[in-house]
């Protein structure tokens, strides 16, 4: 390390001016000699090649015009008007992307499609699914996919208050009972639901129409071995619709402003009454540009309706006298109520009357031993 | 404009007024005015850079893109009490901080200047160009600040006053950064004159 020098900065600097005034004085001070070798060294000069170079590249850039950034550096309204023009330009953006993503819950206006129950329906229901803007269903007839469960004992399945609300249920991994499957006709083939149905109670499942639960099954139904709507049709997800029909167009039913395609061969369409309280698991699938609620199983939860698997004859148990049962259905107490005096078309059934006491028999056909048994008609 | 350029050590910048017709002139993107100012300048700038560069080929491109720089930027500058030489400067000490922040990512080995010449030089040619590589070695180990004050003070023989408006600072400020870069200068240029000694074979002498 050099010695310290003994010089205040003041003082080296008047000692300098004077070394600049003098470059060639000798000095013996560390710091000037420093200082004058700086003074006295030959700087680097640019070379006349390099000099020429970078002019011409210098003269080149002015001569061509300011770039926009230049302008934009030059001009402050320029400049304002951008950013504005920018900000605006960005908020057009975020509101087209979220209106797209809203559109995906949205459904088109009515306008874009055929005013049809199925497009009523499937407007009404998913209001939260994306309905893509294609053409509609081609005909209603040629749709869904059907199939019946009819139960004997469906009414004392559900209660009847559970039918004052549409009663939604997204799919279970429970298997239906048995039963449900062997009663399904033979010519309406169910969908192979991975993930079929079971009722729920009815405390847990109430819920309003504009709540209804959709889930999308975890595993495809086989749509090779299923007559759909049409054939980009694939189930979305399933539901269970439980209510009184408020309407019966052709094949089609309506619950709670949802229309919900039964399948047109269908015996059980046939003994459908309006009014009548109804069970649907259905499916929804899509089909070309709509949504479409596809009946799987219908179970008529007011009154007792009954289908011969062999013939597809239906009964429909009115409990009036005057529709007597099949041989093949059961009678639940009818001949008890009926038959022993009481008019057409009266029920025969007091109030608080059963109609089957406990123990009777009076539900095989062949058997009327038991009437009078038990019953206070007689 | 050519006589600047004749004698480029000893360019004397222009009367106030007359520069700032000129300044006025290139920022319209007047061809012959941005020629002047670069004329004007070039040189100074160069050995600005040059002294705080490794390499001179660097220098000379840096000097490129400084004038560059001044061309795409003289549209904004306004005159504010500081000289057109210093905005100047500025824009040269913002390269050569590009230049050292490029040079940290990507590491390059340096290239002294003395590999650049095949042909053999006269001796005193080589001493002098020792000389200059030694004292450019020297101010790199510097602050730049101190760098720029020893530069503009010694190589560009500007006053304690013009050095002040230059770099921005007070004459005091200027003159205690001048002591203590001169210190520091001598400190390496005696050690390296030490290194050179033993080399030599000079002993303990």
């Amino acid at each position: 390390m050099t010695n310290p020098t003994a010089f205040t900065p003041d003082e080296l600097a008047d000692r300098l001016n004077n070394l600049l005034e003098n470059p060639q004085q000798p000095v013996a001070d560390p710091l000037l000699q420093a200082a004058s070798r700086l003074i006295n060294v030959r700087p680097p000069e640019l070379s006349a090649a390099a000099f020429a170079r970078i002019q011409q590249q210098l003269l080149d850039a002015a001569a061509q015009p300011p770039s926009f950034t230049t302008r934009l550096r030059q001009s402050p309204v320029l400049l304002i008007t951008v950013i504005l023009i920018s900000i605006a330009a960005v908020i057009v953006m975020l509101v087209l992307i979220f209106s797209v993503l809203q559109n995906r819950d949205v459904v088109l206006p009515a306008t874009s499609l055929p005013e049809t129950p199925i497009v009523t329906a499937a407007n009404q229901m998913l209001s939260g699914t994306a309905v893509p803007s294609e053409t509609a269903l081609p005909t209603v007839s040629s749709s869904p996919i059907l199939s019946v469960t009819p139960r004997a004992t469906a009414t004392a399945v559900l209660p009847s208050a559970t039918a004052t609300q549409p009663i939604l249920a997204a799919a279970t991994s429970t298997p239906l009972p048995p039963t449900v499957t062997q009663l399904l006709p033979s010519a309406t083939p169910m969908p192979a639901l991975a993930e079929p149905f079971t009722p729920i109670p009815a405390t847990s499942i109430h819920a309003s129409a504009t709540s209804i639960v959709v889930n999308t099954p975890s595993s495809q139904t086989d749509q090779s071995a299923t007559p759909t709507a049409t054939r980009t049709a694939a189930p979305l997800t399933t539901l269970v619709i439980e209510g009184k029909i408020e309407s019966i167009n052709l094949n089609e039913i309506v619950i709670f402003g949802m229309t919900i395609l039964l399948d047109p061969s269908n015996p059980l369409l046939a003994s459908l009454r309006v009014g009548d309280e109804v069970r649907i698991e259905a499916v929804v699938v899509r089909s070309g540009g709509l949504i479409v609620m596809s009946a799987v199983t219908v179970q008529v939860t007011s009154v007792a309706v009954f289908v011969d698997e062999a013939t597809g004859a239906v009964f429909r148990d009115d409990s009036d006298c005057s529709n007597p049962p099949p041989a093949w259905a059961p009678a639940n107490g009818w001949r008890a109520r009926c038959e022993s005096g009481a008019a057409p078309g009266n029920s025969g059934n007091a109030p608080g009357n059963s109609g089957n006491a406990p123990g009777q028999s009076g539900d095989n056909p062949s058997n009327s031993g038991g009437m009078g048994m038990g019953n206070n008609d007689d | 404009m050519l006589l600047w350029f004749s004698v480029p050590i000893t360019q004397e910048t222009p009367p106030v007024t007359e520069l700032q017709g000129v300044i006025q002139r290139a920022q319209k993107r007047d061809q012959a005015a941005v020629g002047e100012l670069y004329e004007l300048y070039a040189q100074r700038i160069y050995r600005y850079v040059a002294f705080r560069i490794p390499t001179l080929a660097d220098a000379e491109d840096i000097t490129g893109n400084v004038f560059l720089k001044m061309l795409e930027s003289l549209p904004t500058y306004r005159e504010q009490g500081v000289p057109f030489e210093a905005w100047l400067y500025r824009i040269a000490a913002a390269k050569i901080a590009d230049f050292y922040r490029r040079q940290r990512r990507r590491p390059q080995v340096e290239l002294t200047d003395t590999l650049r010449h095949d042909d053999p030089l006269p001796e005193e040619a080589v001493e002098d160009h020792q000389e200059l590589e030694m004292l450019r070695a020297a101010l790199r180990g510097l602050t730049e600040e101190q760098q720029s004050i020893l530069i503009l003070r010694f190589i560009e023989h500007k006053s304690h006053q013009d050095v002040a408006l230059l770099v921005g600072k007070s004459v005091s400020a200027v003159k205690s950064i001048q002591h203590r870069a001169l210190t520091e200068l001598a400190s390496r240029l005696g050690s390296k004159e030490k290194a050179r000694h033993y080399l030599r074979g000079g002993g303990n002498d």
